[in-house]
């Protein structure tokens, strides 16, 4: 078969299978495109604002905490209160249970360093929270 | 052209939608002929090419194309994926691809493609009168072109689609294989089978000699 009539069958089949899109496509897509374009910048604002605002309610929460375990541990300290004797009693169980633990397996560390254990755990574990759910976009 | 999409990509990339628009002039012909191609209706497949186009800027501004594959090769798989997504959408149907199996040893069976094309119903006489065409160059030439797209339009979509992907998107074989999650093999006794079959028709009503008299 010569070349020519291949060439020019190759020509017919691409004419017959090309269809132009309708008139006016380019320019109503453009138009889909930057509408859609301010929806997302809109929706990014109001998500990051809505971010900071949780971030703010988020270390108030953590702050009040913060000072009232202060001011309520500084009073227990100060005076011996039934409350402050309960809250001893609660830590003392729980140093008692742990270091008697590790005492089991030979291990012998300072009761304190549980408590600070605790707060650092619900440090990281609250940090992680933060960053997971307002500060990183998508994973 | 390939550098020149990647410049252009790079510039959407940097915020400049108006250099979209250069992508959306350059393909849209060529991805509504596939889109069509699949869906056979034009305006579901407008809908369809618009949403492949909006899934394209989105990927392209949020850096996700990463410049592995090809940029028509990226772009022709989001217009086939989008337009197989209505397809199915629409006519609560499976689009399949791979309705026929081709292997190396029944490649030359293709009689399935003519089955589906009623040659009877092509005289060429019939479309003389409506042409308006001055020489007689121009007549045979017509005639041909309308016993191909009769031929095309009677095509089953495992063939026409990857007819389209080759002579109109102009894409690879490997490239069509890749995008269609098809062996090379099957790909290539596509083509070959549907053009054969297509000389088959055109030779049986113009012989060789009368062809390239004309050609």
């Amino acid at each position: 078969m010569p070349e020519e009539i291949n060439k020019y069958i190759d020509n017919k089949i691409a004419n017959s299978l090309y269809v132009p899109s309708p008139e006016g496509f380019a320019d109503k897509l453009m138009r889909e495109i930057e509408l859609s374009r301010e929806f997302e910048m809109q929706d990014k604002k109001v998500n990051r604002s809505f971010r900071y605002v949780i971030a703010g309610m988020s270390v108030f929460v953590l702050s009040v905490v913060f000072v009232f375990s202060y001011y309520i541990s500084s009073q227990l300290a100060n005076e011996e209160s039934a409350i402050g004797s309960n809250y001893n009693t609660i830590t003392s169980y729980i140093k008692e249970f742990f270091s008697g633990s590790l005492s089991v397996l030979g291990i012998t560390v300072s009761p304190d360093v549980f408590i600070y254990g605790f707060i650092l755990i619900a440090l990281i574990a609250a940090g992680s929270l933060v960053d997971r759910y307002m500060f990183r976009k998508s994973y | 052209m390939q550098e020149k999409d990647i410049e252009i990509l790079r510039k959407v990339q940097s915020g400049d939608i108006q250099a979209f628009g250069e992508i959306v002039e350059k393909y849209k012909d060529r991805g509504f002929s596939l889109t069509l191609r699949i869906l056979k209706n034009h305006h579901e497949a407008e809908d369809s090419l618009q949403e492949a186009f909006l899934k394209l800027y989105r990927s392209v501004s949020e850096k996700r194309f990463e410049g592995k594959s090809s940029f028509s090769t990226y772009f022709y798989s989001i217009v086939y994926n989008t337009a197989v997504d209505h397809y199915r959408k629409f006519t609560s149907k499976r689009f399949n691809i791979t309705s026929i199996d081709v292997t190396d040893s029944n490649y030359r069976e293709g009689d399935e493609l003519l089955k589906c094309f009623d040659e009877t119903e092509i005289d060429g006489r019939l479309y003389i009168e409506d042409l308006n065409l001055n020489t007689e160059k121009n007549v045979l030439s017509a005639e041909i072109q309308k016993i191909v797209n009769k031929y095309i339009g009677a095509l089953p979509e495992h063939y026409s689609v990857i007819l389209t992907m080759f002579y109109v998107n102009e894409l690879s074989q490997n490239e069509i294989s890749e995008i269609l999650s098809l062996p090379l093999g099957t790909i290539k006794n596509r083509i070959f089978r549907a053009k054969e079959k297509l000389k088959e028709v055109l030779l049986r009503k113009y012989p060789t000699e009368e062809l390239l008299e004309y050609i």
